[in-house]
């Protein structure tokens, strides 16, 4: 367990390798919706998995492009919501605890990963696990990147890959983010602590811990369509998977959920 | 209002603020399961009253550890994990927003890296 993991009941640590990734999967492949139905559709399909439902990794981009921050946080403190309005950006929360994320509908590229929970073992070896699976489709890029706790995924010392994780009714969800090609000055212009000049030095600093896939390829050579395919493959090797749609029950929930919490100011401001 | 905010040593952005008698743990720390926060919230709002009550403006930097063992009971029988952050953290930014709270001084300029995810 990770030091700053605290949990006064946890089971002992297992060894990582033996995590099961058992079957079968559903593959969505990429799609694009907007901020509320891409939260609202991990929170339907986590839903139809606590029910018994497949297993399922999607690819998805978010159009218009959108902040989310994490379920602890404060929408207030952490995002220049007028700056959003200005530009057209999304900003939700989400489900799952962590910090905020601009997702660029260009520049990102977010994955789920949602089945039952019995599946993995500890929190922060479920990440690890999860998180070598991105590892393994970087590789398919030539890019070599490690695991770095509690969250994160690395190429060299700059962070690549965020992800974030909630356990519910026995159902693990995580979503991460691979940076493709975002406008790093843009990202931080929406996050609240661009706009304060005490923090110049700090957002210089930050802007240095970030690195982006396109920061590591021919991009003459390796299209966004590639980076997508790598990130699959790594997503689903060794796993029985088979590309699926989501279901019509899962569709009309997931619009449900987006009118009645990701749209919802009292949800999104709650905090 | 009082507030504190600071990096955990080897763990995530956490912020206590007290704002009209409650206590507001804010983050990007994770906690499961996250619907039980607010069980933790209460707890600290009710040292609060309870100083108002004895006429103490803040709490005493002697509370740390009771309020720490008291976080962490909390978290046992609620089955609580905390990543990132942990009851002592919480215990001592709580104790620190309470001080600011007492002191007036509401300047919170700390600036704060963000963290994707």
């Amino acid at each position: 367990m990770n030091a700053l993991e605290h949990n006064p009941r946890s089971h002992d640590s297992q060894d990582v390798t033996s995590a099961m990734s058992s079957g079968p999967w559903r593959i969505i492949p990429l799609e694009t919706h907007d901020a509320f139905l891409n939260m609202a559709l991990d929170e339907a399909c986590s839903e139809q998995v606590a029910a018994g439902g497949i297993a399922t990794i999607r690819l998805y981009r978010w159009q218009p492009s959108a902040v989310s921050i994490g379920c602890f946080q404060s929408m207030r403190a952490e995002i220049a919501t007028e700056r959003c309005d200005a530009l057209g950006v999304d900003y939700v929360r989400r489900r799952t605890g962590g910090g905020a994320v601009y997702h660029d509908h260009d520049g990102e590229i977010t994955y789920s990963v949602i089945a039952p929970s019995s599946w993995f073992s500890g929190i922060t070896e479920s990440y690890q696990l999860i998180c070598g699976w991105v590892i393994d489709g970087l590789a398919e890029l030539g890019i070599s990147a490690q695991f770095s706790p509690i969250n994160d995924i690395m190429v060299g010392d700059k962070k690549i890959s965020g992800n974030a994780q909630t356990r519910r009714g026995g159902v693990l969800l995580q979503h991460g983010t691979l940076l493709y090609d975002v406008d790093v000055d843009r990202m931080f212009s929406l996050l609240r602590v661009g706009q304060e000049k005490i923090a110049d030095k700090l957002i210089t600093s930050v802007k240095k811990r970030v690195t982006r896939v396109l920061d590591h390829i021919d991009v003459d050579a390796v299209s966004r369509e590639d980076v997508t395919r790598a990130l699959l493959i790594g997503l689903t090797r060794d796993k029985q998977c088979q590309i699926g749609s989501w279901t019509a029950q899962e569709l009309s929930r997931a619009e449900a959920l987006a009118k009645s919490r990701y749209r919802d100011r009292g949800w999104n401001f709650s905090r | 209002m009082g507030q504190h905010t600071r990096k955990v040593p080897g763990g995530k952005l956490l912020t206590v603020t007290i704002e009209q008698g409650r206590a507001i743990i804010t983050g990007d720390f994770f906690l499961h399961p996250e619907e039980k926060l607010p069980l933790l919230e209460d707890a600290l709002s009710t040292i609060l009253v309870d100083a108002h009550d004895k006429g103490h403006s803040a709490i005493s930097s002697d509370a740390v550890a009771p309020i720490r063992a008291s976080l962490a009971r909390i978290a046992q029988e609620e089955n609580i994990t905390m990543v990132g952050i942990t009851p002592e953290a919480i215990a001592e930014w709580f104790v620190l927003a309470s001080i600011d709270d007492a002191s007036g001084n509401h300047a919170h300029g700390a600036a704060h890296a963000k963290e994707d995810f």
